[in-house]
């Protein structure tokens, strides 16, 4: 015999009640009238002092009612051996979704992790149907619904495991609310098994650290489907996590004392012990580059750091940031290229030190920077020109005739990205001009200026006058002009004009050839022809011209492991190529030439990419995000909606539950408690009679007893 | 008859000085005499049964008292001249005897629950009640006047005391309704007592006394200030006295309605405690303010009472003697 409700039983302990009335002698049956009560008090009842309980038969039957209706309350149920099969419990369509983030790679986590994994796959039934999914920031099968439906349940449960082992933990951010939505994609369109039943109760297990950093904006317009329920394993770092992350350039220069410095702040997490750390600079092979500085962080705080490139003329890798417990997120990647030498070649035949010339101007306007040293060549006009790729030599400058083959490697240079600036010092030089720019320039002669002439109306949105379109910079009106030559203008169809004299002759003319283009001045800068060399517009205009050709590929900060990189700004324009990628680890991803993007950024680091015989190299950098490693509530995923089944330990006592329903089955197939409530009638019954019969004699023998 | 039975109890009565019944078996037991349905008759038997264990005639002494002569003065009715008197003195003097020589016996009897309470077959009303008119007919046989007054908490029944054809009938048909009262409240109706009253006489209160009697002394006083004498029957059941019950029960204020749980066992000594000394406070009281006061339990012979009646008035007959020599002394 058991009991469904046990805990009833100690109704029976209500027994007590009657024990104690019948010792109480109550025998005032009625009541006696008396005269006065001024001379009375109450007396308190009281047990008999025998302890002599009256009425025996009574009592028996009343603590007879009350065991049986705590008996009947109880439930009691014959155990039978019943064949109620663990097997023939309700089908489920369980999804396994392992966290693979990088987060994940604090600590004994990932273990964790997978002895979850394993956990879950260990308590799904035989006749459910399982798949195993792995996200980051993409969802990926490990085990499919197709997959698992050829596998007999024991294999099923092998394979599951053997592949849940063989995952690792990627570099990726989390993105909760796309791996969800996936999930109950994959779950949902699963057409069901047994149609003539309801449908299979369907629950995904996660098995995650549950990062506060892992995005979750997916589900914000995703409505959660009701029967869908969300079985969280979670598993938690025993220490807290600082992370490091690089900060984009702030509107001024990132240089200090001179050399360049990079913004980066450190994070430290609420419940963190330490709170001194150290930033380190490392070069390509690892190893520590001057001296580190301390960062001192606070729990629960973040600090910007402004940390200095180290002297000397080395290559850096990343900056990095030491004493943190879990070391996934503590490095920041650089590209640190080396110092760019740049040449501008000078076709004319003026001398170097001939201030009236153009050429002493442009040797004096290019000043080296960090990045880059800009090195004017000059080269006579009847030699032939040689000309580099773009992106060592991003401007050639004629300003001289140039004889026809010079024309072609120059028209060449500009078809792979190279910029031609042609100052027409002279009308003579026009017959080259048109040949370099294809453009029927016309006949070009001196035009006849009284006394001078300005620029009357320039395009601002231009990349060359772009710096200057600001209000406070845009004042052309002190740049005379004394001479130019006037061009014809119908042949300027296919050339953009950049800026006018306040007459309407072209000044600066644009023409795209290829993927470079040529600019064509029909006025010098030298003081001869006008005060443009002298003035402050100068510098930003020549500095705009070098940099037309070599636009920022990449920005280092920007990519994230994971993000796909756009190959279309460092392809050639020459017949497409394969394209070389090694990666950080020492890898090389080989990129068929129709490949317009690079999305094999699976770890963070130094990537270089080789297009034919020119190398770039970009950074991918781990997602920011992924260091906010606490624990995200609960009660935000059921914000957004998310049916969490409550409390993993009601999970965990399946089996006890499922006795449960046994139980329950099992008693309501017997429903004794229906036969016991009848005996409690039956007995309160008799009890109601043997009291009236009592209560009957004792009256009468009163009466026998006043007569 | 009665004559016969008059000297017959006369020599009985010879036997026994101390003025009490001749015997026990002689008198009349209460619960044969409450079996007889007229109270007119019930009184006149238990006076005889009275008149048989007395030593003396109550005529003597009662009716014939002394009155005295006034000076006839202009307003007094002529009819009332000793004519005798006049031709003796040749003045005209007044004869007060009736009002002066008769009795004017009240009555005052508690009719509140609390007298509805018997343990025997008759109730302490029962007792009261026929004591009442044995009183009256005792009394009118005697041609004094008397009266009734019933009360609970203040008085509900006045019969002003009178000698006079049907006055009895009135009386006993007074007594027989039943007691409907709630609370016992003594001293209300003594002072409504005292105002109705303005003639000197005898006040007899018949009452069970169970009420708080703080009050008790100065309404007494107050009553025996005006000149009354006053006595006091206290009736008694013997379950009262002696509360002898057996088993615990739930015990009901007849008056109040109010219950509570006693077990007689343990409440007897203290309750027998407080009563007396309830009984001893009321003793006490009469005794300073001299008044009479008797206590008797329904199971007492009822003719008893009038020995009392007769005891009290003896004293106070002899006491009244002394005061009315006294007042004559100081007039003359």
């Amino acid at each position: 015999m058991s009991f469904l409700t046990p805990l009833y039983l100690l109704g029976a302990l209500t027994i007590a009640g009657p024990v104690i009335f019948h010792l109480i002698r109550r025998t005032p049956r009625g009541e006696v009238p008396f005269s006065t009560l001024m001379f009375l008090s109450p007396t308190p009842p009281r047990l008999t002092r025998r302890s002599r309980i009256s009425d025996w038969l009574l009592l028996l039957l009343r603590v007879a009612a009350l065991c049986l209706l705590a008996f009947a309350f109880a439930r009691p149920f014959l155990r039978e051996t019943v064949a109620l099969d663990s097997a023939d419990g309700e089908a489920r369509r369980v999804l396994v979704l392992i966290d693979v983030s990088a987060s994940l790679r604090r600590g004994d986590l990932w273990s964790q992790s997978q002895n979850l994994a394993e956990a879950a796959l260990r308590e799904t039934r035989p006749n459910d149907d399982v798949a195993v999914y792995a996200f980051d920031r993409s969802v990926r099968p490990v085990l499919t619904y197709a997959e698992s439906a050829t596998l007999e349940p024991a294999r099923r449960s092998a394979i599951a495991n053997s592949r849940v082992a063989e995952l690792a933990p990627t570099w990726a951010a989390t993105d909760f609310g796309t791996a969800l939505v996936e999930a109950v994609g994959i779950i949902e369109d699963l057409p069901d098994s047994t149609a003539e039943t309801t449908r299979m109760p369907r629950r995904i297990v996660l098995v995650s650290d549950l990062q506060e950093g892992a995005a979750l904006k997916s589900l914000g317009s995703f409505e959660w489907p009701s029967d869908v329920e969300l079985e969280l394993k979670t598993v938690e770092a025993a220490r807290a996590n600082a992370g490091l992350r690089r900060l984009a350039d702030a509107s001024e220069p990132a240089v200090e004392d001179g050399r360049p410095a990079l913004r980066v702040q450190v994070t430290n997490e609420v419940d963190a012990t330490a709170e001194r750390f150290t930033l380190e600079w490392k070069d390509a092979s690892d190893t520590t580059v001057g001296k580190g500085i301390d960062a001192y962080v606070p729990a629960g705080q973040s600090r910007v750091f402004r940390v200095k490139k180290p002297e000397g003329d080395v290559v850096l890798r990343s900056l990095e940031l030491r004493g943190d417990a879990h070391p996934f997120d503590n490095a920041v990647f650089i590209a640190d290229q080396p110092k760019a030498e740049l040449s501008v070649l000078y076709v004319g035949d003026d001398p170097a030190d001939d201030p009236n010339g153009p050429l002493y101007y442009l040797e004096r306007v290019f000043q080296d920077t960090a990045e880059r040293a800009v090195r004017v060549v000059r080269h006579s006009p009847q030699d032939a020109i040689q000309v580099g790729s773009p992106q060592a030599m991003p401007l050639i400058v004629v300003a001289a005739t140039v004889p026809v083959q010079s024309i072609e490697a120059l028209r060449e240079f500009m078809i792979t990205g190279g910029t031609v600036l042609c100052v027409l010092t002279a009308p003579e030089l026009a017959a080259s001009a048109a040949q370099l720019t294809e453009l029927s320039l016309g006949n070009v002669e001196e035009a006849a200026v009284d006394r001078d002439v300005m620029l009357g109306e320039i395009a601002f949105r231009h990349p060359l006058f772009s710096q200057l379109a600001a209000a406070q910079y845009n004042d052309f009106t002190k740049i005379r002009f004394w001479k130019y030559r006037r061009i014809d203008r119908p042949g300027m169809d296919d050339a953009r004009m950049i800026a006018r004299f306040e007459n309407g002759d072209p000044a600066i003319v644009e023409r795209l050839v290829g993927k470079g283009r040529a600019i064509l001045f029909t006025s010098g800068w030298s003081p001869a022809d006008s005060q443009l060399a002298r003035s402050s517009k100068f510098v930003p205009l020549m500095m705009s011209l070098l940099s037309l050709s070599d636009p920022q590929a990449f920005e280092a900060s920007d990519l994230h492991v994971g993000d796909a990189v756009s190959l279309s700004s460092i392809m050639p324009s020459s017949a497409p190529t394969e394209i070389f990628v090694g990666t950080p680890s020492g890898g090389q991803v080989r990129l068929p030439a129709d490949a317009t993007s690079f999305d094999a950024t699976a770890e963070p680091g130094l990537y270089a990419a080789r297009i034919g015989d020119e190398r770039r190299s970009f950074v991918v950098n781990l997602d920011p995000a992924e260091s906010r490693t606490l624990p995200l509530p609960v009660e935000t995923l059921e914000q957004y909606g998310v049916k969490v089944a409550r409390g993993p330990a009601v999970a965990r006592n399946e089996t006890e539950t499922k006795r449960q329903l046994l139980n329950a089955e099992l008693e309501g197939r017997q429903k004794l408690w229906r036969w016991i409530v009848l005996a409690t009638i039956g007995v309160l019954l008799m009890e109601t009679w043997l009291a009236g019969r009592l209560a009957r004699t004792r009256r009468s023998s009163e009466e026998v007893l006043l007569t | 008859m009665m004559r016969l039975a008059k000297r017959r109890n006369q020599s009985d009565a010879t036997a026994h000085p101390s003025g009490r019944l001749a015997g026990q078996e002689a008198a009349i037991d209460p619960q044969a005499l409450m079996r007889i349905k007229s109270l007119q008759m019930r009184a006149r038997l238990a006076m005889e049964g009275f008149i048989k264990g007395i030593h003396r005639s109550p005529y003597h002494g009662f009716s014939v008292e002394f009155s005295e002569y006034r000076q006839y003065t202009p307003g007094d009715d002529p009819r009332y001249l000793d004519w005798r008197l006049f031709a003796r003195s040749d003045r005209y003097y007044v004869k007060r005897f009736e009002d002066e020589t008769n009795l004017r016996c009240t009555i005052v009897l508690d009719t509140s629950r609390s007298m509805g309470y018997r343990s025997e077959e008759h109730s302490k009303y029962e007792y009261a009640r026929t004591a009442a008119a044995t009183l009256a007919y005792f009394l009118t046989t005697q041609r004094d006047a008397v009266g009734l007054a019933t009360f609970e908490d203040r008085i509900t029944e006045y019969l002003p005391p009178r000698h006079r054809p049907g006055q009895l009938r009135r009386l006993t048909s007074m007594l027989s309704h039943e007691p409907t009262g709630r609370a016992t409240d003594l001293a209300a109706p003594l002072e409504e007592i005292a105002a109705v009253v303005k003639k000197r006489g005898m006040i007899v209160v018949i009452s069970d006394l169970l009420a708080p009697i703080e009050t008790l002394k100065s309404r007494f006083g107050y009553l025996r200030s005006r000149g009354h004498d006053v006595l006091v029957l206290r009736v008694l059941d013997p379950e009262e006295v002696n509360f002898e019950f057996g088993s615990p029960a739930m015990f009901l204020d007849q008056e109040s309605g109010k219950q509570i749980y006693v077990d007689p066992s343990a409440a007897r000594s203290e309750y027998l405690r407080r009563f007396q000394a309830h009984a001893e406070l009321i003793a006490k009281s009469c005794s300073e303010l001299g008044v009479e006061y008797s206590t008797m339990t329904t199971a007492r012979p009822l003719e008893l009472v009038l020995f009392d009646l007769v005891r009290a008035r003896g004293r106070s007959g002899a006491l009244r003697g002394r005061r009315s020599a006294l007042h004559r002394g100081g007039r003359s």
